[in-house]
């Protein structure tokens, strides 16, 4: 018959070791989930970058307003997809603070989009419709949590529905970004989710579907 | 980092993997041990059968007594009732007038409780063996032979039990427990393996009369007396034996209904006798150091998870409702393509490689207790066994807290 003691003992021992290696296969996990982001965020900020000489470009050289809105738009629905990503890693992350840092980046650029869609706006016409969602990253709040649901169902549909007419950028609101803050303070914004259409038309409540719809592309 | 809800399903995956490989550790170097039994002489027994209202399985109990592989005039059979209010008197005295062996004793009250009517058998009784047999338990033919080599073998031994198995199981409840028995069984002669068996569970154990009287008898106040007795006599230094060689069918719950109030009964016992024993955390052997301990954990585990699961799943439940009910006020889609993805996070892969070694283990256990019934059982059986079966077990722990905080509860 083994010994008692021992059995314990080994037990603790193999728990600790099954442990060990599941953190270590963990963080390996995590790692790489954040590794393929920063890959993939290095790439948006080249594209950032070549977005902003392309419009001085389009300045400059007289360029057609469509294409910039065209190479615009995809831009912006690659970081979309992008961000989407980063909110499941994000979600299923545990041990780890790398997808923070990267979702700080990630909310840089999308803040940058922003302000490049304001300025191809001004200098092509108003052809498309630019819907910033500000939220609140990572809340513990019940009522929060419930009305974020609810608007990215919504602006995800609306956005299907008008894939080239609008340029839907969330933007996390709570991440100590000065740039986010300003942005937020100028439109006093104090409470998030809320929702900032063509940098005029501050919602913050439930409203239908039409009328969301109705207040982006016809106001 | 890590939060503190996160470290909470670490912690009780870490006590989940422990516990599952604890059970292995003991498992693999006694594999070819667990069928032993020592080969015991033949020496007066006397099976002590309480009864209450068991018209219709009685006959069948004493039946199933009377054909053990046991001298007969090494064997007596002693039916105490308890003032049944059917015709089990009738039955019993049928089988007294036939058989020189079988005695019925009426008790002069009825106590409601299976344990004062067994202490009155074992007072009552003439061998030096004492088993107790549930009147709606078989066992079988071999029980006593690959039973007493225990009693006989180690002076510290003062009970044993065998596996205890569901009787023919018809209904889907009876079909889970036959499962959940058989994994018991298992578990229950692992634990033997490191003298924590913890109980002689009612439907058939074997005594040694000497020892029972010395510990006092069955605690009639206790629910659970059968658990009760062993913690005494490990508390007075004996231990309990378990010889998985041999099986008694015990007849379980048909429904829902009876399984509950079994179950609080059975959780109503077990807290009363580690309240009763409390005093002996850490202290005297495998009681103090292992099963009280055990016993104590599992219980706030159990309840401190219970909560959790509660927390967690109301949040959750609040947090869809309140955004549904707005998607439905607004006329938009309630759930779109982002609400289906999932990545997985290490908690999930923990938890996978969790529920897959408890799969396995109660596979193992199975097929190490191949017993006609459970090799019926299907996958889905054991996989509903396995996620919803156990996982409703810690609502009942509550249920039987509750019961026992303000002292409603009867047998």
């Amino acid at each position: 018959m083994v010994n008692s003691k021992q059995a314990f003992w080994q037990a603790l021992v193999f728990t600790i070791l099954i442990f060990v290696l599941g953190i270590f296969l963990g963080f390996f996990l995590e790692n790489s989930r954040s590794d393929t982001l920063q890959l993939r965020l290095l790439n948006s900020e080249v594209n950032l970058l070549d977005e902003q000489l392309r419009n001085r470009v389009t300045d400059d050289l007289n360029v057609e307003c469509e294409l910039a809105v065209e190479s615009t738009f995809n831009f912006a629905d690659k970081i979309y997809s992008e961000a989407v990503n980063l909110e499941k890693y994000d979600s299923a992350s545990t041990l780890g603070d790398d997808l923070k840092s990267i979702h700080r980046r990630y909310d840089l650029l999308r803040t940058l989009l922003w302000l490049e869609s304001i300025d191809l706006r001004d200098r092509c016409g108003e052809d498309f419709h630019t819907v910033v969602y500000f939220y609140d990253y990572a809340t513990e709040n019940i009522e929060v949590s419930a009305k974020q649901n609810f608007y990215s169902r919504m602006l995800e549909e609306i956005k299907a529905n008008h894939q080239k007419e609008m340029l839907l950028i969330p933007i996390a609101g709570n991440m100590n970004l000065d740039s986010v803050d300003l942005a937020l303070n100028n439109y006093n914004i104090e409470k998030l989710p809320v929702i900032l259409i063509n940098e005029e038309i501050v919602i913050d409540e439930v409203l239908m579907f039409e009328e969301l719809e109705e207040l982006i592309f016809n106001s | 980092m890590v939060n503190f809800i996160d470290f909470l399903f670490f912690f009780y995956m870490f006590v989940g993997l422990y516990m599952l490989s604890l059970f292995i550790f003991i498992y693999l170097p006694n594999r070819l041990k667990v069928f032993y039994f020592p080969n015991g002489k033949v020496e007066g027994v006397s099976i002590i059968m309480p009864c209450y209202n068991e018209a219709p399985h009685i006959g069948e109990a004493i039946e199933s007594l009377l054909s053990l592989d046991w001298p007969k005039d090494k064997l007596e059979i002693i039916v105490v009732d308890d003032r049944s209010t059917d015709n089990s008197v009738e039955v019993i005295k049928e089988y007294e007038r036939k058989y020189d062996n079988v005695r019925l004793i009426v008790n002069s009250r009825n106590s409601g409780k299976a344990a004062e009517p067994t202490n009155i058998g074992i007072l009552a009784a003439k061998f030096d063996y004492i088993a107790v047999a549930d009147a709606d338990s078989t066992p079988r033919k071999d029980a006593l032979k690959k039973m007493i080599g225990f009693l006989q073998e180690d002076k510290r031994v003062g009970g044993v039990t065998c596996a205890v198995l569901a009787a023919r199981p018809e209904t889907f409840m009876q079909k889970i427990q036959a499962i959940e028995y058989a994994v018991i069984a298992f578990n229950r002669k692992l634990l033997d393996l490191i003298d924590a068996v913890y109980v002689t569970p009612g439907p058939f154990a074997l005594y040694k009369k000497k020892v029972l009287i010395e510990v006092g008898l069955f605690d009639t106040k206790n629910m659970t007396q059968d658990i009760e007795i062993v913690w005494r006599m490990l508390s007075k230094g004996y231990i309990a034996r378990m010889s998985l060689a041999t099986k008694v069918h015990s007849v379980t719950p048909r429904g829902f209904r009876l399984w509950w109030k079994q179950r609080i009964r059975w959780n109503i016992g077990g807290k009363q006798t580690l309240w009763k024993y409390k005093g002996l955390i850490f202290k005297k052997g495998m009681l103090g150091l292992f099963i009280i301990p055990f016993f104590s954990f599992s219980l706030f585990l159990g309840v401190f998870g219970l909560g959790l699961f509660v927390y967690l799943l109301l949040k959750r439940l609040v947090v869809t409702y309140l955004s549904t009910s707005y998607s439905i006020y607004a006329s938009s889609a309630i759930v779109t393509f982002q609400d289906l993805t999932f990545a997985p996070s290490i908690l999930n892969f923990f938890g996978l490689v969790l529920f897959l070694l408890g799969l396995s283990f109660t596979i193992l256990g199975l097929v190490i207790i191949n017993d006609d019934h459970v090799k019926k059982s299907n996958v889905f059986n054991i996989f509903f066994y396995l996620i919803v079966y156990l996982a409703i077990y810690p609502f009942n722990l509550i249920h039987s807290l509750y019961k026992l905080a303000v002292g409603k509860y009867s047998w």
